[in-house]
């Protein structure tokens, strides 16, 4: 199980999934090409790709030495940018990056605890007076307008 | 250790600080407007509804005593941020700023059989602020002195002539269409992927023909690198006066404005409508506004929300029509 | 060539004004502060700072505002050096190898070949503009979508050779980029494309949520929890100038970056983002040790920041010689003097000389203050790399949150960051290059939408690339280009990718 046999894998199944989702765009011709054509055209090129991959795949690196020593991390700090893009406009920018910082300082990072709450109330209410009030970029507020 | 007295301190200071943020925005209850209000505009920076909203929101600003900021949300032709809009709350602080366009994507996304991204009754309006009819450009090259020329031209080789437009349903699409279709021509559309483009794609000689926003076309008319033949307006315009009419020429069911309006959702209360309405009535007498729209050269034509309407009604209409002759293009 | 010294002594007397100097370095400290922040661009600072220049003179709210325009182009790489998350799109090429030289200890080196390349090429530019801009922007105009794929088929075959690593894992990145670009409206037809319902999809996946999410927050997940202890550099002064070894290496990229990227800039459309791109690829296929590539080699932040300066005042050559804007930031530019009671056309040069020249002069002095004020920044944003990691990175990241956010006040273009830091942190551990893939977004709208107005042109005649001269030379070039790198099959030497492998093989 090599990475390239498994990252060529995943991109037959991008090409196949592209192909059986564009069945509602009309083809057109070679001299009309539709909207469908090239997302065909390329679906059909990744297709190929990935399986040349998958077959010469044999003498790439072995998936097991791959090493996921950070992934723990990772995944706590794309927790956060998910909890960002998902929560932020419900309650608001200070909020949520507060929220979030003080999770990213305070627990992931254990920084003491005075100094993760400086930062994040410096950065979160910092920038959002820089971009809201200064330079006129409107950031989102909660439903309690804060 | 000082950190043993310095984190309860800061614990309180902290609390307090946010506590009182959300005292003050709490007891700020009426009248409105109480704090900044912010006017989507679904178009990039630098288009026409962008370079109309930026003054009357400066204007505003001093009528309201309150920060009016813009916010370009762009996206799908402006339908990004129209919908936006339809759903944003209803108090008077999420307003709109948008072009003819708005008409033309219900009608467009039904005859895609999508989901409709917003319904016309979805938006109050508050005030038309602009309202310029599109103009028939040509090249100087070109052997069309007179729409007679034209669409003699047209008719002898259909769909040889070129003509470019800002995208697929846009404004000077829908414009062209509407004339080709009480004309009984037929002409090969080039969309690209803007106002500007489409411009270039006739300076550049790759198209021969486009309907477009004067302002932007009165520069190159003078320079005599192109040349305009006739207007969509029900009147001539100021700017153009030796330049016909459609309507005069005969194709009496031909009138296309590129207009920007002044919106809010439509639940929006009553009495905050009408404080809109009075500021915006003053605010486009500012001489700061008049000064910036003589400048870009788009003369105001404001019309309060009644007549608004009534204008906005008829106008729909006609899109709506022109939209369902042109069907689905590919 | 008299009246061209005379029109010059004008914009200088202009220029030199106190409230116009002092616009001018608004403008490029403006730009550099918007430049830095990841995903705000020139755009949003032009369009930011446009109301209050209503009360302005013309020439000085034109000042102001391109000097907001060429200063971002200056403070883009500093953010893609320094933690490689680029600045704006314009400064994706500049993450890799700027990157891999602040690793190294060389950040301030780096950014400083960044400034001094950016300043050359920015002031060369403007000698272009002066002398060429009228023949030069009628040339652009005749560029039309037949010549435009043409030219992108040319930039895909030199891309090639943008990156190492195998042929296949390349181009099927650049493949995956073609077909994220393609999600959203089709502007031939007007049907959605893969958007599900979701308008904000409508117009596609922006190019700045692509690649702040696959280069900087890829960056921050693949080495936010990872064991190895970042080394807080303590830089000397004399780690923040360029060796003599470097100043060298960085002449040929720097000058060649500029004439690329001023060619390519006065192009209509958003293809100056390509010239970076098509930098890298130059400077890495003609170099001599094209393995020191991707692991911080000079020419590979000379090249590309010279050509996004060169692109971005090529840019403008049509704007200023014709009235025709070449991309959004220019349109605003246009609406900016239209505001302004100023219209831009074929006449704009003869009928408002005090504008136009007091614009290059001004140009030549922001330029120039831009250099001032960026060498001694190094210093400043150097210290920033002694800041424990630990600490720095949830800063960073707030700050992409917020700069693409900004861009469009879309919540959707944050989690297509998420979706894309996600993205490149899998490929990066199953050994793909992402440069590509960005490429791929931002080359998919222009290239399928060019090809198909093309046919729509010819009326469905392929003949139509082929019988207009410019594109034919660019088609013709391209296929010397490919037989060129299929040489080595045919006489059995080795392919100077062979060589490549070879030598990494041995470092």
């Amino acid at each position: 199980m090599t990475i390239d046999r498994v990252s060529g894998a995943f991109l037959v199944l991008v090409g196949l999934f592209v192909v059986w989702e564009r069945r509602v765009l009309p083809l057109g011709s070679a001299s009309r090409p539709g909207p469908g054509y090239f997302p065909l055209l390329l679906a059909v090129l990744l297709i190929v790709l990935g399986v040349i991959l998958i077959a010469r795949g044999k003498n790439a690196k072995k998936l097991r030495s791959v090493s996921w020593t950070e992934a723990p991390h990772a995944v706590a700090i794309l927790g956060c940018c998910v909890f960002v893009s998902l929560l932020m406009e419900t309650i608001g920018y200070r909020l949520t990056l507060l929220l979030i910082l003080g999770f990213l300082f305070g627990v992931m990072e254990r920084i003491k605890p005075w100094l993760t709450l400086v930062l994040s109330f410096g950065f979160s209410l910092g920038t959002f007076w820089l971009f809201d009030s200064m330079l006129r970029v409107p950031l989102p507020r909660g439903w309690w307008n804060f | 250790m000082k950190s043993k007295r310095v984190f309860p301190a800061v614990i309180t200071v902290a609390c307090m600080a946010i506590l009182g943020l959300m005292a003050g925005q709490a007891i700020a209850a009426d009248p409105y407007p109480t704090r900044p209000i912010q006017v989507i505009v679904p178009f990039p920076p630098g288009g026409v509804a962008d370079l109309v909203a930026r003054p009357m929101a400066a204007a505003l600003e001093k009528e309201l005593k309150q920060p009016v900021v813009i916010v370009n949300k762009t996206g799908a032709g402006g339908a990004v941020g129209m919908q936006a809009e339809a759903v944003s709350k209803p108090d008077g602080y999420t307003l709109m700023v948008a072009l003819s366009s708005i008409s033309v994507m219900p009608e467009v996304d039904a005859l895609f059989g999508r989901p409709q991204v917003y319904k016309l009754r979805d938006f109050a309006p508050i005030a038309l602020l602009s309202s310029d009819p599109t103009v028939l450009v040509v090249s100087s090259k070109s052997p069309w002195k007179t729409v007679a020329d034209f669409v003699a031209d047209a008719k002898k080789r259909p769909g040889e002539i070129k003509y470019s437009s800002s995208g697929v349903y846009g404004t000077m699409h829908v414009a062209m269409e509407m004339f080709a279709h009480s004309a009984g021509i037929k002409l090969r559309h080039i969309p690209t992927g803007g106002g500007g483009p489409a411009l270039n794609a006739l300076l550049g000689g790759h198209v021969d023909a486009l309907s477009g926003g004067p302002n932007v076309s009165i520069p190159h008319i003078r320079a005599g690198t192109v040349r305009v033949l006739a207007s969509w307006g029900a009147t001539r315009l100021p700017a153009l006066p030796e330049v016909p009419t459609l309507k005069e020429l005969g194709y009496n069911d031909v009138e296309f404005y590129i207009w920007s309006g002044f919106f809010a959702p439509a639940a929006t209360p009553e009495p905050i409508i009408k404080v809109l309405r009075e500021a915006t009535a003053k605010a486009v007498q500012a001489p700061d506004f008049k000064s910036a729209m003589q400048k870009m050269e788009t003369p105001i034509a404001y019309k309060d929300a009644p007549e608004f309407r009534k204008f906005w009604d008829a106008d729909a209409d006609r899109l709506v029509k022109a939209v369902r002759n042109i069907g689905k293009v590919e | 060539m008299e009246a061209t010294v005379a029109n010059l002594v004008l914009g200088f007397s202009t220029v030199f004004t106190p409230t116009n100097m002092l616009y001018s370095l608004m403008g490029c400290l403006i730009g550099t502060m918007v430049g830095v922040l990841p995903g705000v661009g020139p755009l949003a600072g032009i369009s930011m700072l446009l109301p209050t220049t209503f009360g302005m003179d013309a020439t000085s709210a034109i000042i102001l505002l391109a000097g907001i325009y060429y200063g971002a182009m200056y403070g883009g790489s500093t953010t893609s050096i320094l933690m490689r998350i680029p600045g704006e799109a314009a400064s994706v090429m500049t993450c890799i190898d700027g990157y891999a030289m602040a690793r190294k200890g060389r950040a301030g080196p780096a950014l400083a070949i960044a400034a001094i390349g950016s300043y050359v090429a920015g002031t060369l530019s403007i000698v272009g503009l002066m002398f060429l801009a009228p023949p030069l922007a009628r040339f652009a105009l005749s560029f039309g979508p037949p010549e435009y794929v043409c030219l992108l088929v040319c930039g895909l075959v030199v891309l090639s050779y943008m990156t190492g690593g195998s042929i296949v894992k390349n181009l099927s990145m650049i493949c995956l980029g073609l077909m994220a670009g393609m999600i959203g409206i089709d502007q031939m037809s007007g049907y959605f494309r893969f958007s599900y319902g979701v308008t904000a999809l409508g117009d596609g996946i922006g190019v700045v949520p692509v690649a702040v999410g696959l280069f900087g927050i890829s960056e921050i997940l693949a080495t936010a929890g990872s064991p190895d202890i970042r080394e807080v550099l303590k830089p000397r002064f004399r780690d923040l100038l360029p060796s003599k070894q470097e100043f060298k290496d960085s002449i040929g990229p720097i000058g060649r970056g500029t004439v690329l990227g001023f060619l390519i800039g006065i192009i209509p459309g958003s293809a100056h983002i390509i010239s970076t791109f098509v930098s890298y690829a130059l400077e890495r296929r003609i170099s001599k040790h094209p393995e020191r590539f991707g692991q911080g080699a000079i020419e590979g932040v000379a090249g590309p920041e010279s050509a996004n300066n060169a692109a971005s005042e090529g840019a403008l050559v049509p704007l200023l010689a014709l009235g025709v804007p070449t991309g959004p930031v220019p349109a605003v530019l246009l609406a900016a003097l239209m505001v302004h009671g100023i219209t831009p056309g074929p006449l704009f040069i003869k009928e408002q000389p005090e504008v136009f020249w007091g614009l290059i002069a001004s140009m030549y002095v922001g330029n120039f203050m831009l250099l001032l004020l960026n060498l001694p920044l190094v210093g400043i944003f150097i210290n920033l790399l002694r800041v424990p990691y630990r600490i720095l990175y949830p800063t960073i990241l707030l700050f992409c949150v917020v700069g693409v956010y900004a861009v469009n006040s879309s919540m959707v273009d944050v989690g297509i960051m998420t979706v894309m830091g996600v993205l490149g942190y899998l490929l990066r551990k199953m050994d793909f290059e992402i440069a590509p893939l960005v490429l791929g977004v931002i080359l998919a709208p222009i290239i399928e939408f060019s090809f198909r107005q093309a046919l729509a042109m010819s009326g469905g005649e392929y003949a139509i690339f082929v019988e207009r001269p410019i594109s034919a030379a660019f088609l013709a070039l391209a296929l010397f280009m490919i037989l060129l790198g299929l040489k080595p099959l045919l006489f059995k030497s080795k392919d100077w990718r062979e060589r490549l492998t070879e030598a990494e093989k041995q470092v």
